[in-house]
């Protein structure tokens, strides 16, 4: 299929999803490494919201780009944080995580050494309510009532969120 | 904040509100109020002050990098492969009809190669992928051995495959993926296959990402010398294990087929289907 097969159930001034990918990947990535910790799984979670964005584009209302992928992303997030709490990752005895072949590309341990990997840390740490609400605000740019409308709860429910989870990334990064 | 106190000994504190404050979500009475607290309480201001480091810490260390190549990588590959046109483009009334005879557009399954059991699966197989008898068992996953022709086409790699010789087939319980077994000059490799899109945070800690002939794929050895990569062929998830170099499964993995989305019957065909199941259900309750 090529791109202008697409363009067909998109709608007029829409980009295509490989505009979309090759535009906003970065911010896609970045949204979700922050919520899902880690590199494997931001690669991941971000594969799976091309996907959506690719199937969605259909329904895409011009407006804020960032905001709709943001939502995306956040609930392919919940989807998989759902997904493993009934299917939790099982240890492997057969391939003990040792040995691993050579070293990381040089490209990947650059990417890898770039990260504040504390504030990352801390984050991880949150409890993912409270940690999505974070990410929203703080790395997306999100309001309180965009917040609420992205995850569906009340705004009282986001401004708590919000809250409780600086007050207990304060707690790790603010001596 | 419920309550006000006297300026000099505020015991009510501003708590959810400061984070509301900070981020100017406060209407303007609450505002005018909080500041009112703050101009006389410590507490507060330094909760506040601390905050608000919180949250430049966060937005400073906001964007990051994907790996170079990363989104490229996966354009490329999604642009290789045909895709389910999107539902959301069909009317609402040809949608809910589509839903209501249960037809699914989805993009590939999301595919968590077995590493751990294909390896122990590798284990139970004989040398030079002899005939094993019976099944294979791994942890999670057991393998039924199949005839050659009971294997489904797209599940089918060549004969010869980079010299190896293809020996066995094996039919997964639980999972919708084959097994083959090859005899790569006495050594034996097995390639279990799965359709779908595989997933990078599922596969065991201390492998590398790198990539075969512009697919993305993954490598990792285990103590005993056995090695094991992983790639994506179009639609198809290549899991490769065997006591060989890495390089040899490499070799291997450069020849395997590309697969296309499997085919699936035409929605006019699947409405047809749905019509013919619904006038027999009824014929028989009739």
């Amino acid at each position: 299929v090529t791109p202008a097969g697409h363009l067909r159930s998109v709608p007029a001034g829409a980009p295509t999803w490989e505009q979309v990918a090759r535009d906003y990947g970065r911010f896609i990535y970045t949204v979700a490494y922050r919520l899902a910790g880690n590199h494997d799984d931001a690669q991941d979670l971000v594969q799976e919201v091309l996907v959506r964005v690719q199937r969605g584009l259909a329904t895409y209302q011009p407006g804020s780009m960032e905001g709709w992928l943001s939502r995306i992303t956040t609930n392919a997030f919940l989807d998989e944080v759902r997904r493993r709490r009934r299917r939790p990752v099982e240890p492997l005895p057969d391939v003990p995580d040792r040995l691993p072949v050579g070293n990381p590309a040089p490209d990947e341990a650059l990417a890898r050494e770039s990260l504040p990997d504390h504030i990352q840390a801390a984050l991880v740490g949150l409890p993912e309510d409270y940690r999505i609400a974070v990410v929203l605000c703080d790395v997306v740019g999100m309001s309180y009532n965009e917040i609420a409308e992205t995850v569906g709860v009340p705004v009282g429910t986001v401004r708590s969120r919000i809250h409780r989870g600086r007050s207990m990334l304060r707690g790790v990064l603010v001596p | 904040m419920t309550d006000r106190t006297t300026p000099d000994t505020p015991d009510v504190h501003l708590d959810e509100d400061l984070s509301a404050y900070l981020d100017g979500e406060l209407d303007p009475g609450a505002r005018r109020r909080a500041d009112e607290h703050l101009a006389v309480c410590a507490d507060c201001r330094a909760q506040l002050d601390a905050l608000g480091r919180v949250r430049a810490l966060v937005r400073h260390a906001a964007r990051i990098e994907p790996p170079p190549g990363f989104v490229e990588r996966v354009v490329r590959e999604r642009r290789r492969r045909r895709f389910t046109p999107a539902i959301a483009a069909v009317g609402g009334l040809a949608a809910l009809w589509l839903l209501v005879v249960g037809v699914v557009v989805a993009g590939p399954p999301r595919v968590e190669p077995p590493v751990g059991d294909i390896a122990a699966a590798h284990a139970g197989l004989g040398q030079g992928a002899a005939p094993s008898r019976g099944d294979l068992r791994a942890d999670e996953i057991t393998f039924t051995r199949a005839d050659e022709d009971e294997i489904p086409n797209e599940f089918r790699p060549p004969n010869d495959l980079a010299g190896a010789e293809f020996a066995d087939g094996y039919r997964a319980t639980d999972r919708p993926g084959w097994l083959v077994a090859y005899d790569d000059e006495g050594a034996t490799i097995a390639i279990y296959q799965e359709l779908g899109e595989y997933l990078v945070g599922r596969l065991p800690g201390g492998g590398e990402q790198f990539e075969i002939d512009g697919s993305r794929a993954w490598r990792r050895q285990d103590v005993e010398g056995r090695n094991a990569v992983v790639v994506q062929r179009g639609w198809m998830v290549y899991t490769l294990v065997g006591e060989v170099e890495v390089n040899r499964l490499i070799e291997l993995a450069e020849e395997l087929p590309e697969r296309d989305e499997p085919e699936t019957p035409s929605m006019g065909d699947r409405l047809n289907d749905a019509v013919d199941r619904f006038l027999d259900g009824f014929s028989v309750g009739v």
